[in-house]
């Protein structure tokens, strides 16, 4: 057996010295990028509720598209991933397309948002934003694009209001909350929700990235910042860090008890999967969802496993039922270079063929 | 390997800060620093003179190159040290424990994640219990003659309350020590993986031939020893209990933060919370009407911002501290509305 570790001083030498130039040039680099800044798309509001906007992108393309598509995010981060920059954007890509996007930023929750359920969220907020657009269009139903936690929420509103969707595109989404590399699911089972809700009340967006970060800690707190040496002397790819980091971090508290119930029905019950989960009173009966529903899903993604996402299909009632799996994880899917190719043309293809 | 081999460690050990600031000797100079030797230079180069005005993302990619740079040291240290070039897996792996240090045995995720809780009401325990004195320290004076006995007289709920806090600051110390016994777990198994891992590029006639190859090698060993123990029916358990007890511990502060702030007169979270709890139910209530009106065709519910509003893009960069003010903003917006529909 050979000695796996050829650690020649020479070579060492060297490696320290490109590594000491990477990081003073670095060290400029950072000195010198001050700011980044988000978002591709030039916007307009068009309805708002509390802390809740609306957003129709403007296109510079004609739209040929009649039925509008309505992006609806997680409330964990913000929703400004979709349309980060120029060369990553899946919003920039689908208004190139054809096709007319709006957008609910949900804004950042505060202590008076505490008893915020996910009935105000699902009958309330999304129900009247789809009525704004639909209002807007003249139309009666419109396409829906629920990423990550909020594909888990258009999931449930579709099966409220099968009538106001048109076609369902999940992203991400999770829908079996206990598969057995779920770590985030595995670590709550046994958490007291109503202790930590009535204790913390909104639940803090520090509390909730600190989280994320242990599920690869040793990856995420410190060798992703040795990686970085490796970039520091390219301007826009340090810039395109830069961007990362401020999206990872720029996270809303999570109001109390919409976050009571999601762990509680959906992580420990597993409910959306299982079945017995009711929003507002309102039974939620999944194979209601009987439009045409393309879920995309990462095969990397270590925060909505495959498994987890692939799930949706057991349980719609639509015999139009499309996956689409992307080579990528969590975030990769929306900013990669390999998304912006795929993924937008995808969701384009898979719509026009629907109407 | 041999004794030249061994004698060109010894030298690199002398000279990995001089090598590491040959590369960085240019910038040094145009910004007019001098560092000194590796001892304190690491200090120098991460502690201001390369990291004024950083922001937060600098700060994290300082502290991880410092670490990576202070296992340099060590490794390299521990390499010189030895009479022999390690031949072995074992003796690598002896070099790289021993290298290990603090940078291998910090964040330890959960604690840190307490720590790191700095939102208005979740204030770390350690910053609480700056000001006071640790409950468990109580167990060794008065208190600790109180806890199993019952509490009566004038003064009965604040014994209640100290028993129970005591009690339950030490349930919560007890969770934090066996979570920390499966983070060490963790890290022993870790050391097993990598071992397996270097055998497996042996058994492949692969070598790993940097300083980075190996760190990396080393945190896929730590990441799937954690996922491990992380995915482990003990750590679902510990986990749990750890996060409940310090729950249960949080809340008890908070009542008592709740009872002196009531004497002086200020208004409790309590109390804010039956006011937005009474809002919430409100505006269900309101918007419940507004949709009854709009289905009898007697009014839009709908409200439409102006179609000329539009946001630019790459203007919507919003510095982190402007998000409150964005919150008081739209909320005053709101109000405003509120009234207009009163009206």
């Amino acid at each position: 057996m050979i000695n796996p570790v050829q650690l020649n001083p020479e070579r060492v030498t060297e490696e320290l010295s490109k590594f000491g130039e990477k990081l003073a040039k670095g060290m400029q680099s950072l000195k010198e990028v001050r700011d980044v800044h988000y978002g591709a798309s030039d916007k307009e509001e068009v309805y708002r509720e509390d802390k809740l906007r609306l957003y129709r992108f403007k296109s510079a393309h004609k739209t040929t598209e009649k039925v509008p598509l309505l992006i609806v995010y997680a409330l964990v981060n913000r929703p400004y991933m979709v349309d980060l920059q120029d060369d990553r954007s899946i919003v920039k890509n689908l208004l190139a397309a054809g096709h007319d996007v709006y957008l609910i930023d949900w804004g950042y929750p505060d202590q008076s948002d505490r008893f915020l359920t996910l009935d105000d969220y699902i009958n309330g907020y999304i129900r009247r934003c789809v009525q704004a657009v639909c209002k807007r269009h003249g139309l009666p139903s419109i396409n829906i694009l629920g990423i990550c936690q909020g594909g888990a929420f258009s999931i449930c509103y579709a099966s409220l209001y099968p009538e106001t969707v048109k076609n369902l595109i999940t992203m991400v989404t999770p829908v079996d909350f206990q598969t057995p590399d779920n770590m985030l699911s595995h670590w709550v089972q046994d958490m007291d929700i109503d202790l930590f809700v009535d204790t913390l009340g909104n639940v803090p967006a520090d509390l909730m990235n600190w989280c994320y970060l242990t599920l690869k800690p040793f990856r995420l707190l410190q060798q992703k910042y040795v990686g970085l040496t490796d970039i520091l002397d390219n301007k826009a790819e340090l810039e395109n860090f830069l961007r990362m980091e401020k999206w990872i971090f720029d996270s809303p508290d999570q109001a109390g008890d919409a976050f009571r119930q999601f762990l509680k029905d959906f992580y420990q019950g597993n409910k959306l999967l299982k079945g017995g989960l009711s929003i507002g009173g309102k039974a939620i009966d999944t194979r209601r969802v009987s439009m045409p529903v393309l879920n995309i899903f990462a095969e990397q993604d270590h925060l909505v496993p495959p498994t987890a996402s692939k799930a949706l299909k057991g349980i719609v009632g639509t015999k139009d039922y499309t996956e689409l799996s992307f080579k990528g994880g969590h975030i990769g899917i929306y900013v990669s270079g390999r998304a912006q190719r795929e993924v937008p043309p995808a969701i384009d293809s898979w719509l026009r063929k629907r109407g | 390997m041999g004794p030249d081999m061994m004698k060109d460690w010894q030298a690199l050990h002398e000279q990995w800060w001089n090598a590491l600031m040959s590369g960085a000797t240019e910038f040094a100079e145009k910004g007019g620093h001098v560092f000194s030797g590796k001892s304190s230079g690491l200090n120098d180069l991460f502690g201001g003179k390369l990291g004024e005005d950083v922001g937060a993302a600098t700060e994290r990619f300082l502290s991880g190159s410092k670490q990576f740079l202070e296992w340099v040291d060590r490794f390299s240290g521990q390499i010189a040290g030895r009479h022999a070039v390690p031949k072995s897996i074992d003796d690598w792996l002896d070099a790289i424990k021993a290298a290990a240090g603090p940078m291998f045995e910090a964040n330890n995720p959960l604690t840190n994640l307490f720590k790191s809780m700095a939102s208005s009401d979740a204030k770390g325990f350690e910053h609480f219990f700056t000001g006071l004195s640790n409950p468990v320290d109580h167990l060794s004076g008065e208190v600790k003659s109180l806890l199993g006995l019952p509490a009566f007289g004038f003064t009965r709920e604040r014994q209640v309350w100290q028993q129970a806090l005591a009690k339950g600051w030490m349930e919560y110390q007890e969770s934090l020590a066996a979570y920390n016994a499966l983070m060490l777990k963790a890290s022993q198994d870790a050391n097993t993986r990598l071992a397996k891992k270097l055998g497996d590029l042996a058994k492949g006639k692969q070598q790993v031939e940097s300083l980075r190859a190996l760190y990396d090698l080393w945190v896929d060993a730590q990441e799937d020893a954690y996922a491990d123990v992380a995915l482990s029916s003990d750590f679902r358990a510990a986990y749990g209990e750890l996060v409940n007890r310090q729950m249960r511990v949080r809340k008890l502060i908070q009542d008592e933060v709740e009872r002196i702030g009531g004497q002086f007169g200020m208004p409790t979270r309590s109390e804010l919370n039956s006011v937005h709890q009474r809002m919430a139910e409100m505006r269900r209530q309101m918007r419940a009407l507004e949709d009854r009106l709009e289905a009898a065709g007697l009014g839009s519910a709908l409200v439409v911002a102006p179609a000329a509003s539009p946001v630019p893009a790459k203007k919507s960069s919003k510095p982190a501290a402007a998000k409150k003010a964005v919150g008081k903003s739209s909320a005053k917006s709101d109000a405003s509305k509120a009234r207009r529909r009163l009206a």
